[in-house]
């Protein structure tokens, strides 16, 4: 369920947003289902069309979402929120190794230390 | 002198317009719809939230009352046309073109236009409000037996037409019922194709609500509407099947016609009219809002 609280802090938008994530991580939305078209989302919200077209958007551009042509808007198959957290991540790790001009196999050999040393973080 | 039969269907005629002046004279008053919303209340295991949700839900029930007993009047008037005008009225069949009609057009047409023009709820622009995250379907809202019936009467009676074709070339039926038949496939087909156009426009319809509640008593009326559409497109698509069956009954079966044979074609509306009451007024579980659904289904949805 999304809920937009016009007296909250929050823009609009970021209410939307995040109800959608959470939406996926509970399970409410599965992969492969259809939202609400952009107008009657707006409409059902009380929010302008252009809050929902834009909340659509970064979540197609994060690929939580896909927009199929006329068919709709569907929860894209891997829409899993922390996988895809785990991809953004990787995408910067990745860019910040060419940054530096590091090799990528002595990139990857320092992941994978690093992953199997236990709780590295606290360490 | 009026023979018995005809004395009936005028007497019946009567009686429905009666009854129709009756409701929208009664529906004038303030609390007219109270009783009907509470009956509906403890059918659908929906609480009011508020006075003002009542008050909505009053003036919806009130709505759908006024536009079906117009519809009735509307259709008493036709009906009492063709009544005057031709020998219809001393048939048998007349009060049951009279009831298919009711049940086509005033029931699914007066459902889908208080539908499509009018909203239960109007949240004021600082209230919370709530939405569904995903689309719903049809599926979601009509069981599986009157979501599918329309279409598997209609391929039913598609292939009844082919039968009764190659009947024909066998042992030649009468112009008459055959060209009745296959209109009534031609009606069913219109029928069923106008009712998912419907469909579709009540589904494109906004919800405001501003709690579940609100969602929950809206998808009610929506559902209520959505299984009339199907009933509508199923008695549709019954007709041409009753009228196949009594063909290929009265050609290979029987011997001369029979009261089987003449009324056989109507009997699948009154069976039908049960199937699909069977669902009104009920929401499906996953539709509720959390706090009401039953324990039993929280239980089964809760993971072991």
């Amino acid at each position: 369920m999304i809920v937009i609280d016009p007296s909250s802090p929050v823009p609009p938008f970021e209410q939307l947003r995040s109800g959608l994530v959470d939406a996926v991580a509970s399970g409410e939305l599965s992969a492969g289902e259809r939202l609400p078209t952009v107008r009657r989302l707006a409409e059902d919200l009380g929010v302008a069309p252009g809050t929902v077209a834009r909340a659509y958007r970064e979540l197609e551009a994060s690929g939580m979402i896909e927009t199929r042509g006329r068919n709709g808007t569907f929860v894209a198959f891997d829409a899993d929120p922390a996988r895809q957290q785990l991809q953004r991540a990787a995408a910067a790790f990745a860019a910040q190794v060419r940054d530096l001009r590091l090799d990528a196999d002595e990139a990857l050999a320092i992941v994978t230390a690093a992953l199997r040393t236990p709780d590295s973080s606290t360490a | 002198m009026l023979d018995w039969i005809t004395t009936f269907n005028g007497g019946v005629l009567c009686g429905i317009a009666v009854v129709a002046a009756i409701a929208l004279a009664a529906s004038q008053r303030k609390d007219f719809g109270e009783t009907a919303s509470y009956r509906a209340s403890v059918r659908a295991r929906l609480p009011f939230g508020s006075e003002a949700m009542a008050v909505s839900i009053r003036r919806r029930t009130r709505t759908l009352l006024r536009a079906n007993m117009w519809g009735l009047l509307a259709t008493v008037a036709v009906a009492t046309a063709v009544f005057v005008s031709t020998p219809l009225s001393s048939s048998p069949q007349f009060l049951w073109l009279v009831t298919l009609s009711i049940f086509l057009v005033v029931l699914t047409a007066g459902s889908v236009a208080v539908g499509l023009r009018e909203r239960l709820f109007h949240p004021a622009p600082t209230a919370m409000r709530v939405a569904r995250a995903r689309a719903l379907g049809v599926a979601d809202y009509v069981g599986r037996a009157r979501r599918l019936a329309p279409l598997l009467l209609l391929i039913a009676a598609a292939a009844s037409c082919v039968a009764i074709a190659v009947s024909d070339a066998m042992r030649p039926v009468n112009f008459v019922p055959l060209t009745l038949t296959y209109a009534a496939l031609a009606f069913a087909v219109v029928a069923t194709i106008g009712g998912r156009y419907a469909e579709r426009l009540v589904l494109a319809q906004p919800q405001p609500a501003s709690d579940t509640l609100e969602l929950a008593w809206d998808d009610l009326f929506r559902a209520d509407t959505l299984s009339v559409l199907r009933m509508g497109a199923a008695t549709a698509a019954w007709l041409p099947l009753g009228l196949a069956v009594t063909i290929l009954a009265d050609a290979w079966l029987l011997q001369g016609p029979t009261d089987f044979a003449a009324l056989f074609h109507w009997w699948g509306i009154p069976a039908l009219q049960v199937l699909y009451s069977l669902g009104q007024g009920r929401l499906p579980d996953p539709l509720y809002p959390d706090f009401l659904r039953p324990m039993a289904q929280v239980a089964e949805e809760q993971p072991a």
